[in-house]
């Protein structure tokens, strides 16, 4: 029992960044941004933060200061979006080669030293559960961060005017216009807030889940996590647990090692397939009759992409 | 590309190459440092510029892969898994009862071309077929070829008695790509680069395939009136670009290595796709930047040495120099400075 | 509501697209009618604030408003029905209708602007499910949820720009029934069409725009007649079509049964000369353009040409030129030279760039096309574009498939189209295209198809018709 008790504590501890950025991009994508800087803006804030962190002996002043490098990158590549109409493919591409280069620069007097880390916070009474209490209300101040992130973000993409304002402007960006709707801005927030969460998820890797700093230290990450947010549909709850079954995942390849080390290499990479066959089936629901597929797995690997995901706006406007 | 063009891309590469300076400038680095020990450390000895060489070959495979691709419309980001299934394909033989045959790196290059070839047709049929954007697609397959690797390196290639993520067996001498006399020059690879890059130039320039497989990546909708199939074309630009690809793959896994590594590709397919960012559709374009960046990978090493800078400086200098290129280009700076130019010039 | 337009006037260049237009509506549905071109569009997008005229005001309950900005026009509660519905298939309804609204506050109140949007629904007698996504609906029941979204925001005047050509007859009736209802509410209704049917079924008054210029004000009950004369009259002089002899090949245009549903006059069997213009007849938005589209690519029926021995027209012997010019028909980045060589890329495999250049100069020539051999098309004029497609088309005999090959043309550009087209009339099998300006029709067909909406209204050949019962057909005014 105490091994389940603490691998379940690890694979929370290991998804807790994984689910922000994962809902960062979410967002951004709900907006019509695919931000493919992903990668290399995990990478770069994941330094910043320890750096930060590291200098004033604060983990939390490390975590907003990768929240705030996150906004930065992501404002650029939105600008380069919206005002220059530039490909935001290109431009996101070339933004995650640079920003992990420059985290191998500019990270070199930071690896592996000890710096400040996230305390685990018990939550009163409710830790004291058995067995559940340990699992769920022992973690640092991000993983709490992270688990109210999922319903929020949820309620921002369907509650508020706001988000509403945000899926009309990545549906049909004409539309929302002529409704009156300044797409552009919209655009630029969204892409802000999900690339202020991917900061903080970098920080939360080099604060908490993978704590300290090596060269490349969230190598591939990005990527996983453009995967998860298309297996989660764009949807913030499928999402998160797309995040918690990579996580799981994680923890399954690190017990493989002791048996198969080629299993162990290979379990993280499952996302990725995974990540094809949901767009095959999207695409197949999406021109069949949708009606001949059942509606339960309509909901577990259907999605809603965003009509203009990727595209640059119309000129007009 | 007319002369104004070249005018316009010379002045946009003084100022992509002054922003840099500038960069290094704010890390407190002396830029004319960093370029005399790159220079040094990339064509400083005979041997320094046949391992610029050896560079230059998979990045220009790989750049000119991209431009079929480019051409009708397609982001191949799946190029990483395409030289990785290529390198495979050449492991395959080089492992096989042919490994220690003189004619091994020959079927070598067919298997990789056929392997990459296999991989960049996944991607197509995807898209045409499932209708799956190719960015994710590709990215997808790059993972899982990676995968594919992996398992084969810690699992049925393994080395003796350990299995380790470090590589393959060293392959059988035959298997390597010859080399001339004295020298670690592979001429034979050097002469399929020559070659893929005079054949690239002709195909686009001089044939209906080109012009048709240009015509596809402008505009998707029209192609039927000129009876042909916009969907074909991209298939045939994929399994173009991935059997180039497979080249590159060939040329690291036989050519530099000589064993089958995780990092086979290394990195190479991303960074032909800032290459091919920059060069779009320009062979000589792509000719001179793949050299230029060979140069920078290699010279890199001599910032260790000489300035006590880490290598990842070089990649910082080539995105940075491609962002600045992009953002260059939109705002048509060039143009204005080619007018004050021509103004000062007059009087 | 009333509304009234005082001296509209913009032009764009030397085109003056609204001259004087003054228009007084005193409430109901009021048809906006004219052809390509007359102005009306223009017109529409001034009222809705997306154009600034040049001079004139609109009143709006003796009330002078601020033009210029969709936003005002919305707060001054005139909406727009687009002739696409402008909604969000991904969202659902209630979604769709919220979209843009501002009176909520942060967090939405759903549950109340529920009933409110439900009543509003009942009211109209329509059954939706608020929670269902719109892409599930059909495209009437969505411009009827849009209508519906237009009331809810408040709106007074609703322009309505051509929704119901892409209708079935039920989704037509659906939509009239909601808009006569909206009437008794004091909300006035400017409809803008080309189908006469329509207007004579649902307006209350109208105005017909020619040129720019208000030619016809009317008021219920129509006199159709002089309608009519109104809007289809002639007195441009169209180029002569010199006599060619008879050829004696022949070659069958067959229909398939789908295609047929209204009027069988036209036997399939019937053999017609080499060299026989066949014009098909339409509003705009009609079936016309896919018709011609579909004997190239056929999209939807089986419908074809043979020669009449029965065998097939090879496709490679169909020459079709699409009505969207840089959408559909040319490649923008590419140049003229890259063009011409595109067309025998089919037969050749190297591309002999002197020879396309030699080639590309005389047919440049030939065709009149106002361009330099290295520009890229996207540079070229409308005209040069439409003629530079025509240059396109193969030299050997074929068939001509050309949908509305002189759209967007001015006088002379189209007249120059015209000499280009009946110059091939020759030595082509056929020549088959369609056309909404009836005089063109008239002027060059041998054989008339007549299509209104989705539907074949009559086939025949010139001989037998005139151009009343043309225009009558295309309507859907059938006698």
């Amino acid at each position: 029992m105490i091994t389940i008790e603490n691998s379940l504590i690890t694979v929370i501890a290991l998804s807790t960044p994984l689910i922000i950025a994962v809902l960062g991009e979410t967002i951004s994508e709900k907006s019509g941004v695919i931000n493919l800087s992903a990668e290399g803006t995990i990478m770069i804030c994941a330094l910043f933060a320890f750096v930060f962190g590291y200098l004033t002996d604060i983990a939390v002043v490390g975590l907003i200061a990768g929240m705030i490098l996150g906004a930065i990158i992501a404002a650029f590549l939105s600008l380069c979006d919206i005002k220059l109409r530039m490909d935001q493919i290109a431009v996101g591409f070339v933004l995650t080669i640079l920003c992990s280069r420059l985290s191998s620069y500019l990270g070199q007097g930071y690896v592996r030293i000890s710096g400040p880390t996230l305390n685990k916070i018990s939550i009163p009474l409710l830790s004291d559960i058995p067995f559940f209490g340990n699992i769920l209300f022992n973690h640092s101040l991000i993983t709490y961060i992270s688990i109210l992130l999922i319903p929020s973000t949820w309620l921002l993409l369907n509650k508020t005017t706001f988000g509403l304002s945000l899926r009309a402007s990545g549906e049909n960006p004409n539309a929302a216009n002529s409704r009156g709707i300044n797409v552009q801005k919209i655009r630029f927030i969204g892409t802000l807030i999900g690339g202020s969460l991917l900061g903080l998820s970098g920080a939360a890797f080099s604060l908490y889940a993978k704590y300290g700093w090596s060269e490349g230290h969230t190598t591939n990450y990005g990527w996983i996590v453009l995967a998860i947010v298309i297996f989660g549909g764009w949807n913030p709850f499928r999402a998160a647990m797309g995040a918690y079954a990579f996580g799981l995942l994680q923890v399954l390849a690190i017990k493989a090692q002791s048996i198969t080390l080629a299993l162990s290499q290979i379990l993280p990479l499952l996302p990725f397939p995974l990540m094809i066959f949901i767009l095959i089936f999207i695409q197949y629901i999406n021109r069949k009759d949708s009606s001949s597929v059942p509606l339960i797995i309509k909901s577990l690997i259907g999605g809603n992409q965003p009509e203009s995901l990727g595209k640059k706006l119309p000129k007009e406007f | 590309m007319n002369f104004n063009d070249l005018k316009i891309n010379f002045i946009r590469f003084i100022l992509a190459i002054l922003i840099i300076f500038f960069l290094l400038l704010s890390f407190g680095i002396n830029p004319l440092d960093v370029t005399n020990a790159l220079f040094i450390g990339s064509f400083g000895s005979f041997e320094k510029i046949i391992r610029t060489m050896l560079v230059w070959v998979p990045i220009s495979l790989a750049s000119i892969a991209l431009i079929y691709t480019f051409s009708s419309g397609m982001w191949n980001i799946g190029i990483e898994g395409q030289i990785i299934m290529g390198a495979i394909g050449a492991t395959f033989i080089a492992r096989s009862f042919l490994g220690d045959n003189f004619i091994s790196p020959y079927i070598q290059l067919i298997m990789a071309l056929g392997f990459g070839g296999f991989w960049g047709f996944i991607c197509a049929i995807l898209k045409v077929k499932g209708g799956v954007h190719e960015i994710f697609s590709g990215l997808g397959l790059d993972f899982v070829a990676s995968g594919i690797a992996i398992y084969l390196i810690i699992g049925p290639w393994k080395r003796k008695g350990i299995a380790s993520t470090s590589g393959t067996e060293i392959f059988h001498e035959s298997s390597w790509i010859p080399t001339v006399g004295n020298l670690d020059f592979p001429i034979f690879l050097f002469l399929i680069v020559i070659l893929v890059y005079v054949f690239t130039y002709f195909l686009l320039s001089q044939t209906s395939f080109g012009l048709r497989l240009k015509a596809t990546g402008i505009n998707f909708f029209a192609t039927n009136r000129f009876n042909f199939s916009s969907e074909r074309y991209i298939i045939y630009s994929f399994i173009i670009a991935g059997a180039l690809a497979g080249i590159a793959g060939f040329s690291q896994v036989s050519g530099s290595y000589h064993k089958l590594v995780p990092t086979i590709s290394g990195g190479f397919g991303f960074l032909s796709i800032l290459l091919v960012l920059i060069c779009s559709r320009n062979i000589f374009l792509t000719f001179i930047i793949s050299f230029l960046f060979a140069a920078l990978i290699v010279g890199g090493s001599q910032l260790q040495i000489k300035l006590d800078l880490d290598h990842s400086l070089v990649g910082i200098i080539q995105a940075s120099f491609v962002l600045s290129w992009l953002i260059l280009q939109r705002v048509n700076l060039e143009k204005k400075i080619l007018n004050i130019f021509s103004k000062v010039l007059t009087k | 509501m009333k509304i009234e337009l005082k001296n509209i006037s913009k032009s764009f260049g030397s085109l003056e697209a609204n001259k004087e237009i003054s228009i007084s509506i005193p409430g109901g549905i009021h048809a906006l009618l004219g052809e390509n071109g007359a102005g009306k569009s223009t017109l529409v997008k001034i009222i809705s604030g997306q154009l600034n005229p040049d001079k004139g005001s609109i009143l709006i309950s003796d009330k002078k408003i601020n033009l210029g900005s969709p936003k005002i026009a919305i707060n001054n509660g005139i909406g727009m029905l687009n002739q696409n519905p402008l909604d969000f298939a991904n969202l659902s309804v209630l979604e769709s209708f919220l979209v843009g609204n501002t009176q909520n506050s942060f967090i939405s109140n759903h549950r109340k602007t529920k009933e409110k949007i439900l009543n509003l629904f009942d009211n109209y007698d329509i059954k939706i499910d608020l929670n269902e996504k719109i892409s599930s609906f059909s495209i009437g029941q969505r411009q009827q949820i849009e209508l519906l979204r237009l009331l809810y925001n408040g709106v007074k005047i609703i322009i309505l720009d051509e929704p119901t050509s892409a209708f079935s007859l039920e989704q037509k009736k659906m939509i009239f029934d909601t808009l006569n209802k909206l009437t008794k509410e004091d909300i006035t209704i400017i409809f803008v069409s080309h189908k006469l049917d329509e207007v004579f079924e649902i307006c209350d008054s109208g105005t017909i725009l020619k040129e720019g210029k208000v030619v016809y004000s009317m008021n219920k009950p129509f006199d159709s007649d002089a309608i009519f004369a109104k809007m289809f009259d002639d007195t441009r002089t169209k180029n002569k079509i010199t006599n060619i002899e008879k050829r004696s090949d022949k070659f069958k245009l067959f229909f398939d049964e789908l295609d047929m549903t209204k009027h069988k006059t036209f036997s399939n069997e019937s053999l017609l000369d080499f060299g026989t213009i066949v014009g098909i007849a339409g509003l705009q938005g009609s079936m016309n353009d896919r018709l011609v589209k579909n004997f190239f690519s056929r999209d939807f029926s089986k419908s074809g040409i043979f020669f009449d021995n029965g065998d097939y027209i090879e496709k490679n012997k169909l020459y079709y030129m699409p009505a969207d010019r840089l959408e559909r028909g040319l490649f923008e980045d590419l140049t003229l030279k890259e063009h011409f060589a595109l067309t025998y890329s089919h037969i050749n495999k190297y591309i002999n760039w002197n020879d396309i250049a030699i080639y590309g100069e005389k047919k440049i020539q030939e065709y009149d096309i106002k361009a330099n051999i290295t520009q890229k098309v996207d540079q070229l004029s409308g005209g040069n574009q439409q003629r530079l497609m025509l240059s396109l088309l193969p030299e050997s005999p074929g068939v001509l498939l050309l949908e509305q090959p002189t759209r967007g043309l001015d006088y002379n550009s189209a007249n120059k189209m015209w000499d280009i087209i009946l110059h091939r009339k020759k030595n082509d099998i056929a020549i088959i295209f369609s056309s909404t300006d009836l005089d063109e029709i008239w002027d060059y067909s041998d054989i008339i198809i007549s299509v209104s909406g989705n539907t074949i209204m009559n086939i025949d050949s010139k001989q037998n018709l005139n151009k009343e019962n043309i225009a009558r057909y295309v309507s859907g005014i059938i006698d």
